[in-house]
């Protein structure tokens, strides 16, 4: 296992012990499966020996492409042990199923029409194995009329509502909509999937000996789940909801250096965003008052603007923080990395991985106070754990087995 | 049979929007979820001034709160009051644990920290979800949905390539708060298995950035920030949402074509066939360079049909594509009713309305929505007599103090 020893606050990891066997490809599946392999599972991901598409998607360590050394694959697979396997043949679906008799939970983002392929339908691969847990995470779920179309991130980031919403956070009416940036939206279906399972595991009771079940998620309607505030609004109240937080003033300034945003719902957060700016006149009535924001929000942007051009985006964010104003400053990747908040809290974590070297990994997102830390490991290498495993499994898999499923 | 939560009891302290919503997934999977508001310190989200415009009379007909708080109980206390903080505690002696989107260090100055309500109820899990962490010289730091995405880097990442970085909102809020309900689970869970509670120090500043690793892996591996793509995707063409229809009434379709066999399917179905024939698309890379002058041509196709047209051709001849579907249209789309994807409810105080279904179906613990948001401090009486058994005389006692306020 390619994991490197880290620095502990507990004595275990919240997972420990619970072994999942992980049939899933590029972002959705494999995020679910390291949010777990994070919280300490065993996650042993199965490939086919041509490897997960994730391994050919840019952009590539060393600039060059490699199965080894992409971007999108090795994040989404830390952690995990990796065990290359031809499963269109009998024997290795005798070895996938080997692997589920000793497993926790079966994580696939198998569709119908694949799960007939790898003859592993998630109800039939239960039978027998009453405490499996069935993780399930695929486009648009297990059943409905759109299970097997053809689907990309674009086009179910379109279908989920989400990029009709997101439109009209770029001030330009109902515009050309857009897609968020990343593989955030695909990246969703996998953290709902995890949360399924983790559900799962506790209702499994505290020894794990309880039932198991189906959790499905589908990526589509995880998306759709985040904006279901505006999706339900446009539904039952044929409107579409504002963003001003009720105050007419905020939103988007440019800086000297690239844009702040800010939403400041309360009146003390104004008083401290125009105190930050030295208490202009501007934003007094003639009695002394604070001008309404609601009323006069658009005359007071335009002078926020005039006032934030000459000034940095880190100077207005810093000062305004102080003052209880909720700014923010529009961040480009690389100054995630090196802000000294995400250093303090250690959430960029150095993983040196064989041929990637070593890289800035994100650990997911919570410091506890008494478990230990997040793993820190890296992705396998295709097949890295193949020779492991197999002596692991020595009793269950004969060589002819092993070497006709392609694993030995 | 109940969801996987059903028997847990949490104290929800959380407003606005994030913290609801994780507290509100707690709900969903059937925990007993009892949300502490105070008429002193109105939830943002149930204030007509932060509903949507022209709709919304009163605290208890607000849309976004009630989308953002099913299921849940309300119990109003003023928490600067002395018997209000030792309801809390009684409550916490028969909680499981509590989730928070304060400002860190606000429970504790209130008296209400983990120490204390760890102190009522050894081995409580309690998940404080802030915009920036409760550690880290920016602890104090306050924010919103858009200011999350924006230091998250995710603003910068999201928008036209020749436009402004987006300003975001819903959906960030609520990634945040579903971050903050997979920390509770996993501290849930572990707290079974163990009998050790903790306290569990989440920002949603990281709920979002975590989400989005592999940029953070691009920029050290070639030594640039990535640009902001549109629709576009880094290889691929077409790949983008195309106009249907009028100027006056556009829909929109997004098409993407991932290899030379989708996009000899798409030039097949549409009738492109000079497209298919032209050298300048003859390869994905030869596409992609001419991605400005091939969007032109596909959307001299689409505009001249309806985006469920559109689709439909596409779909059938193997090539992705899906219509933007708006709020409605998404409600009233086949799959999403084959799926029972939304959930008839009726708030007291507003009319019935379709909500969606929670995102996951557990077959043998099944999440679900069992009622509408509640009104303010609908509640009261059934937590502090139902739960805590308090008298009915001490009950009025509290009210007449202010307390329940």
């Amino acid at each position: 296992m390619a994991q490197a020893a880290t620095e502990t606050t507990g004595t275990e990891r919240i997972l420990d012990g619970v072994r999942v066997v992980e049939l899933t490809d590029f972002v959705a599946g494999p995020f679910a499966g390291r949010i777990l392999a994070d919280l300490g599972a065993d996650v042993v991901k199965l490939e086919l020996p041509r490897g997960d598409s994730a391994r050919r998607s840019g952009p590539f360590a060393h600039g060059q492409p490699h199965r080894e050394g992409a971007a999108v694959f090795l994040q989404y697979n830390r952690n995990k042990r990796g065990l290359r396997v031809d499963l269109s043949t009998q024997a290795g679906r005798r070895i996938l199923h080997s692997l589920l008799d000793e497993a926790d939970v079966l994580l696939s983002d198998l569709t119908p029409a694949e799960q007939e392929y790898f003859e592993l339908n998630s109800s039939s691969v239960r039978e027998g194995r009453p405490h499996l847990i069935v993780g399930s995470v695929t486009p648009y779920g297990q059943s409905g009329p759109a299970v097997d179309l053809p689907s990309t991130p674009l086009t179910r980031m379109h279908s989920a509502g989400t990029a009709y919403t997101l439109v009209r956070g770029l001030g330009a009416g109902l515009g050309r909509p857009i897609a968020t940036g990343g593989y955030v939206n695909e990246a969703d279906g996998g953290t709902a999937c995890a949360i399924g399972i983790i559900g799962a595991l506790i209702a499994r009771g505290e020894h794990g000996s309880g039932e198991g079940q189906i959790v499905e998620v589908s990526v589509q309607e995880a998306m759709s789940a985040l904006d279901r505030v505006d999706l339900s609004i446009a539904r039952n109240d044929q409107a579409l909801s504002r963003r001003s937080m009720g105050s007419g003033f905020g939103g988007r300034w440019e800086c000297a250096d690239g844009h702040l945003v800010a939403a400041m719902p309360q009146p003390h957060q104004w008083a401290g965003l125009v105190k930050t700016m030295g208490n202009p006149d501007w934003a007094y009535d003639e009695e002394g008052e604070l001008l309404d924001r609601a009323e006069h929000g658009a005359a007071l942007n335009e002078k926020m603007q005039e006032w934030s051009s000459t000034r940095t985006r880190e100077e207005i964010y810093h000062a305004a923080q102080a003052n209880s104003a909720p700014i923010g400053a529009v961040f480009r990747p690389s100054e995630v990395m090196t802000s000294k908040q995400e250093e303090a809290r250690g959430f960029f974590a150095t993983g040196d991985h064989a041929w990637a070297g070593e890289l800035p990994y994100t650990q997911i997102s919570a410091l506890y106070s008494e478990t230990k830390e997040p793993l820190t490991g890296v992705a396998p290498l295709l097949g890295e754990a193949n020779r492991e495993l197999l002596s692991e499994r020595l009793g269950s898999w004969s060589t002819a087995t092993a070497r006709r499923a392609g694993v030995a | 049979m109940a969801g996987p939560l059903s028997g847990r009891r949490i104290i929800d302290f959380t407003w606005a929007w994030a913290g609801p919503y994780g507290a509100m997934q707690l709900a969903l999977l059937g925990a007993e979820v009892i949300k502490i508001e105070s008429t002193t310190r109105i939830d943002h989200s149930r204030q007509r001034s932060l509903a949507a415009g022209s709709f919304g009379g009163g605290l208890n007909q607000a849309p976004m709160f009630n989308e953002l708080n099913l299921n849940k109980r309300s119990l109003t206390l003023n928490l600067k009051t002395d018997e209000a903080k030792s309801v809390v505690r009684d409550l916490a002696r028969i909680s499981d644990g509590a989730i928070d989107n304060f400002r860190p260090g606000t429970l504790d100055r209130l008296e209400l920290g983990y120490e204390v309500l760890n102190a009522a109820h050894p081995s409580f899990v309690m998940v404080s979800a802030s915009a920036l962490g409760a550690n880290g010289p920016e602890r104090n730091y306050v924010g919103y949905a858009p200011t999350f995405a924006a230091l998250a880097g995710l603003s910068y990442l999201t928008g036209q390539p020749d436009g402004p970085p987006a300003q975001m909102g819903g959906s960030i809020d609520l990634r945040a708060g579903t971050a903050a309900a997979l920390a509770m689970l996993a501290a849930l869970y572990h707290h079974d298995r163990s009998g050790q509670g903790q306290f569990v120090d989440a920002s949603a500043r990281e709920a979002i950035a975590m989400h989005m690793g592999e940029q953070f892996l691009a920029v050290a591996m070639t030594g640039e920030d990535p640009g902001r793509v549109g629709n576009e995707h880094t290889s691929y063409a077409p790949h983008d949402v195309y106009q249907c229809g009028s100027d006056e009434d556009p829909e929109w379709v997004a098409i993407a074509c991932r290899n030379d066999g989708e996009w000899a399917s798409f030039c097949a179905a549409t009738g492109l066939t000079q497209l298919a024939a032209d050298d300048r698309f003859r390869t994905g890379l030869r596409r992609w360079k001419h991605r400005a002058e091939l969007n032109r041509s596909v959307e001299s196709w689409t505009r001249e049909r309806s985006a469920q047209e559109a689709t439909e051709t596409l779909l059938d001849a193997g090539v992705p594509a899906s219509p933007t579907l708006s709020g409605n249209a998404l409600y009233e789309e086949p799959h999403f009713k084959a799926r029972q994807n939304s959930v008839a409810i009726s708030p007291p105080e507003m009319d019935d309305r379709e909500v969606l279904a929670p995102p996951w179906r557990l077959s043998r613990t099944p999440a679900s929505i069992d009622g509408p948001a509640p009104t303010l401090g609908q509640h009261n009486r059934e937590v502090l007599e139902g739960l805590l058994g308090y008298s009915s005389s001490k009950v009025a006692e509290l009210e007449a103090a202010g307390v329940l306020e």
